[in-house]
């Protein structure tokens, strides 16, 4: 039997196994002494392992322990309850401000109102504007232009004409015998000598005329700030 | 795993007193002796058992109950003396190394004996101390000292060997060992 061996014996008795010493050993214990002494040690420890007085515990402590523990399972049940009360509490909070603030708060009417996208009315579908991918397709916008300026003078026209009918059939009724006729009117060479009659008539008249002009000038410079903010086109750079 | 561990635990989970109280003495006797050993320190050692067992109830509900009761309970004690340790190495603190051996005068050759034992164990890294402790002094088997700590059955083996190993030099060296030729087989 060699060292290993016989360490390997060693630890089996330390084991707790109960092993019969080959005679071989016992000649390799007579011959070893490192195995010798690693043997008695062995011996010596089990010996000492035997008397090792174990670590008593303390008295009533299973009764203590079980109070704590009862104790701590209450107080941890309480944090649970109190956390889930406070969770409650502010989820509670937040859904009443949620809802205060719908109610009291002043919804602008210039916002137009959003969609409902749970809304699934299929009938009334905005209709989709498609994209222009061809520059020919596209209105032009110069003719759009001149389209708006041809509109605004004939309105400024049929004002103007309105006006001056208007006039017209005053002055008429009010010299329908004096006055041959507004037709017949002599080719004006210098302003009008009118009797007091007909120059209360002037003055209607021209009150008229004023009251017009303000609406041709707001629409005049209407128009101008609508040229001014198109953008300019390539071909007319 | 047991039917009785299985049982006692599910009385405890529904917070029977008794249950409670069944559970702790049926291992107090074991985190406490392993708490002792590798603590050296009586009222430390009484600290971590509180805190074991405390943790132990806290985590019942996740213990696996196809695995046996008593490894993980001592898997739980392993740590948190380990913690305590790492804790009180940080701290400055007055060890009371004497408590025990003042508390048993020495009357013989076997009480030196023990206390020369306990003064190797106390020189042994944690891991090693756990291992002898749960093997010689407790009686664990190697299965279970390797789930208490986490680790394959070989490296347990090879933690008592060196740990013996340890154990017995110091032993020699302090000339606890007589070489007589009478002590031998």
């Amino acid at each position: 039997m060699n060292c290993l061996e016989c360490q390997e014996v060693f630890q089996r008795r330390l084991d707790g196994e109960t092993i019969d010493l080959a005679p071989d050993l016992h000649e390799h214990l007579a011959q070893c002494p490192s195995c010798r002494v690693l043997y008695l040690s062995g011996k010596t420890l089990l010996r000492g392992l035997k008397v090792l007085p174990p670590p008593t515990v303390p008295l009533d402590f299973s009764k203590r322990m079980t109070g704590l523990v009862l104790a701590d399972r209450r107080s941890r049940r309480r944090r649970v309850r109190l956390r889930l009360v406070i969770t409650a509490a502010l989820a509670a909070c937040v859904l009443v401000m949620a809802l205060a603030g719908d109610f009291l708060l002043p919804v602008p009417r210039s916002v137009p109102s959003r969609p409902n996208p749970l809304a699934n009315d299929s009938k009334k579908e905005t209709p989709e504007i498609a994209p222009i991918n061809d520059p020919e397709e596209s209105p032009h916008l110069a003719q759009s232009v001149a389209n708006a300026r041809d509109a605004l003078v004939s309105i400024s026209e049929r004002w103007a004409d309105n006006a001056r009918e208007q006039t017209r059939i005053l002055v008429s009724a009010a010299n329908a015998i004096e006055v041959p006729g507004i037709d017949n009117l002599p080719e004006r060479t210098g302003p009008f000598e009118l009797e007091p009659a007909a120059q209360a008539l002037q003055q209607t008249g021209q009150g008229v005329a004023e009251s017009l002009q303000p609406v041709t000038k707001s629409a005049r410079r209407a128009f101008a700030y609508f040229v001014r903010e198109l953008p300019v086109l390539e071909g007319y750079r | 795993m047991s039917a009785e561990d299985v049982l006692l635990v599910g009385c405890c989970l529904r917070g029977e007193t008794q249950a409670i109280q069944n559970l702790i003495e049926r291992f107090q006797s074991h985190v406490f002796g392993l708490c002792f050993r590798l603590l050296r320190h009586r009222q430390d050692a009484e600290d971590v058992t509180q805190e074991v067992f405390l943790r132990v109830f806290r985590s019942l509900k996740r213990w696996d109950r196809t695995r046996p009761l008593k490894p993980w309970i001592m898997g739980i004690t392993v740590n948190r003396c380990r913690t305590w340790l790492s804790q009180r190495a940080r701290r400055p603190e007055l060890m009371d190394y004497l408590q025990e051996t003042a508390a048993s005068p020495k009357v013989d050759d076997a009480a030196e004996l023990a206390d020369e034992i306990q003064l190797a164990v106390r020189d042994l890294r944690v891991e090693y101390q756990s291992v002898f402790v749960m093997y010689h002094e407790q009686g664990h088997a190697y299965e279970d000292i390797a789930a208490a700590l986490g680790r394959p059955v070989g490296t347990i083996k090879t933690w008592l060997y060196r740990a013996r190993l340890e154990v017995l030099d110091r032993l020699r060296r302090r000339g606890m060992i007589s070489e007589v030729a009478d002590e031998l087989p």
